[in-house]
């Protein structure tokens, strides 16, 4: 949905924000005044599924501990809303969001606080996965927010598209190299892909790191040198071979991860990267032909089975404001973590969660889909580096303009590394 | 005579295939936004300009208690109306005093208003949001209608001006003659002869401010007692997934007052743009 023009502005704004930010202005604002009060930013729009039952459960929340909670919902602008409301020390208390690009900015330029002594004082530190904590911790030890949503980000197969084309779901490029062939001659789209936003841009870095290990995968997103790996421009150009062999969606440089979903979705593609969020879009008649598997793989590559992301996406970041009231958001913070909160997310939006759940909490009729996922796809795959972590937040848009470049055709491996170099300064 | 009479007959015929193609591709997005309106997601990629399969009048109603649409449109109508108030009252006298001063400070203060035009609104973003904080207006309404006020000033002035320059000196030295001081002569001759230029500077500004987003967001926030209709409308979208369907169907709703300003304006505006080629 995001516009280029309303990118652009969004990340002048940013940047101009940030610069106000970091000059120290504050206007000293009172939201910490009412400690029965706190204000959450999220994205979560009502009428969506987690929006929902955000909702829900909040008005659960209130009834029983007697603190109003004031949602405000900023959409896609989240961070600019943060920030700019931070740097008139308006911020909201909590902010609901993901740890990618902005976010991750935010402890060292003193907008939230970390979180690291309140997960083990709250008695938090056995509630969530191991793994989620770990990839909410930064270099230097600090936890930045509460991590909450967890997803699998599988490739999605489309097994009755497969059928009609009489090929078999692909484990490695040459197969799919093959499958997408098959597929456009029997009139079919292949691989949808939104290749101008961030959907493409985790495609891309999922192929590129085909060859690399885990160490030089994370080397390279940190700091660069993607020209200079032989391994990283194996990857890029098994990429650009991927491409001008037909496997993504005509125009796909053009596309975001909206129309990537309504092309599968609809069935007009039989494959598309997506994560486990688009559950909810997913139409009754399709979820039978819906089967999850990983990203094929080139033989030799770093990876022995096809590959798949799993992360996690939106949680809780406490701002400075938050801190002042800390006894009203601990009491939010451990009611959401709460493995009954967590059920009901799971059970009525399909969201996963990074909170441990039992089994016997969860409702007795889990989506197959669902089941799929958490079941079945941990065990076939393997689990590439999610680059969100490791990319700097603040080069995340560029990097997402150079992959966007990279899928329009003609545009060669060395071009694209040059342009992924040229953004880390 | 024959010939020249077929040259007209086949350069009117040309003229209106022009137009109607200029009209139809004019409509067009306008007829994608409508039955959008009336899709989910689905539909909308699967057949995007075909008739609904499902006439999802709900998107409508959703739409307007997702996002509470009806505070965000007071909201708005609130801010542009009040901020168009304030650039009549202050850009009528101060186009009338460019228009007529003669001496250099008139010149002066006119061409510093078109230094106005030279700097995009997001450059000033920060300033801007320096002075809510200073004035203790951060996330108010009333700094909107500022910040408005003070950005469409340059254009309505230096258009005004325009107009009023147009307008004979005798009028106003024969009011002068009957006794008459210079508001009257603002108030009694002069405004209702520019209402055209007055209707046109008021439509850009209602359009420019009803449809503004980033200060409305920046300044204004998320919050439902303040912000806008470009503020809410948004909102539908996460940081996953779009419901496109709602969001054209509030885009709907919220471009109706647009229209009908423009309805309200049409005829004086189009007075001011044939105006000049009736003159001489």
């Amino acid at each position: 949905m995001k516009t280029r023009a309303r990118a652009i502005l969004s990340v002048t704004a940013f940047g101009a924000v940030t610069a106000l930010t970091l000059t120290g202005c504050s206007g000293g604002g009172d939201s910490a005044s009412d400690a029965d009060t706190i204000t959450m930013l999220t994205a979560a729009a009502e009428g969506t599924p987690g929006g929902d039952v955000l909702r829900s459960v909040i008005a659960d929340f209130e009834a029983e501990s007697g603190i109003t909670v004031e949602l405000e919902v900023g959409g896609e602008d989240v961070p600019l809303v943060f920030e700019t409301a931070a740097a008139a020390g308006e911020a909201p208390d909590i902010v609901n969001i993901n740890a990618v690009r902005n976010p991750l900015t935010w402890i060292d330029a003193g907008l939230v606080v970390p979180v690291t002594d309140y997960l083990t004082d709250w008695g938090l530190a056995d509630s969530a996965l191991p793994a989620a904590i770990e990839e909410w911790t930064r270099d230097d030890g600090q936890l930045q927010g509460f991590p909450y949503e967890g997803y699998q980000w599988p490739i999605w197969y489309n097994t009755a598209l497969f059928e009609e084309a009489g090929v078999e779901i692909p484990t490695t490029t040459d197969e799919l190299i093959a499958a997408a062939a098959e597929l456009r001659a029997a009139g079919i789209q292949p691989f949808a892909i939104g290749g101008n936003d961030w959907s493409g841009q985790k495609l891309f870095l999922q192929i590129a790191q085909s060859y690399l290990d885990a160490d030089a995968a994370r080397a390279i997103f940190s700091e660069g040198g993607w020209c200079a790996s032989d391994d990283a421009m194996k990857g890029i150009e098994l990429f650009t071979e991927l491409r001008d062999a037909g496997v993504f969606v005509d125009n796909a440089e053009g596309l975001e991860a909206s129309s990537m979903s309504a092309a599968f979705m609809t069935g007009d593609a039989a494959m598309m990267s997506a994560g486990s969020w688009e559950l909810g879009n997913a139409p009754a008649e399709l979820a039978d032909s819906i089967q999850f598997g990983g990203l094929a793989v080139p033989s030799g590559g770093a990876f022995d089975a096809p590959t798949a992301y799993q992360g996690t996406a939106n949680g809780f970041w406490i701002s400075t404001n938050g801190a002042e009231k800390i006894d009203a958001v601990q009491k939010f913070i451990t009611y959401m973590y709460s493995p009954e909160v967590a059920a009901q997310f799971v059970d009525q939006a399909q969201i996963l969660t990074v909170i441990d759940v039992p089994a016997d909490q969860l409702g007795t009729e889990v989506s197959p889909l669902l089941a799929q996922l958490t079941s079945e796809l941990p065990t076939e795959v393997a689990y590439a580096l999610q680059p969100d972590r490791y990319v700097p937040g603040d080069i995340t848009e560029q990097q997402i303009r150079q992959t966007a470049l990279a899928f329009a055709p003609g545009t060669s491996a060395d071009s694209i590394c040059a342009g992924l170099d040229s953004i880390y300064g | 005579m024959t010939g020249s009479r077929a040259l007209s007959i086949g350069t009117r015929t040309l003229s209106h295939v022009a137009v109607w193609f200029y009209a139809a591709l004019l409509l067009l997005p306008l007829y994608f936004l409508v039955v959008s309106s009336l899709k989910d997601n689905t539909e909308i990629y699967a057949d995007g300009f075909g008739l609904p399969p499902k006439w999802r009048w709900e998107n409508y109603v959703n739409a307007w208690n997702y996002v509470d649409l009806g505070h965000a449109l007071f909201n708005s109508a609130y801010v542009t109306v009040l901020s168009e108030i304030l650039i009549i009252v202050l850009a009528v006298p101060a186009a009338y005093g460019v228009a007529r001063s003669r001496g250099w400070i008139g010149k002066l203060v006119e061409r510093s208003l078109t230094l106005g035009f030279l700097i995009p609104g997001f450059a000033a973003l920060v300033p801007t949001v320096l002075l809510a904080i200073g004035l203790g207006l951060f996330r108010t309404r009333e700094f909107l209608i500022l910040d408005y006020v003070a950005g469409a000033m340059p254009l309505s002035v230096i258009l005004l001006a325009q107009y009023v320059r147009a307008l004979p000196h005798e009028l106003e030295e024969s009011a002068r003659v009957d006794g008459a001081n210079r508001l009257q002569i603002l108030w009694r001759i002069y405004l209702p002869l520019i209402m055209p230029a007055l209707a046109t500077v008021m439509l850009l500004n209602f359009i420019n401010i009803w449809n503004e987003y980033l200060i409305a967001l920046v300044i204004g926030g998320p919050s439902v007692d303040i912000r806008t209709a470009q503020v809410a409308l948004p909102t539908l979208v996460t940081n996953q997934a779009a419901q496109f369907g709602l969001l054209t169907a509030g885009t709907v709703i919220v471009l109706i007052p647009v229209y009908l300003c423009y309805l309200a304006l049409r005829k004086r505006m189009e007075n001011a743009l044939v105006s000049g080629a009736l003159k001489g």
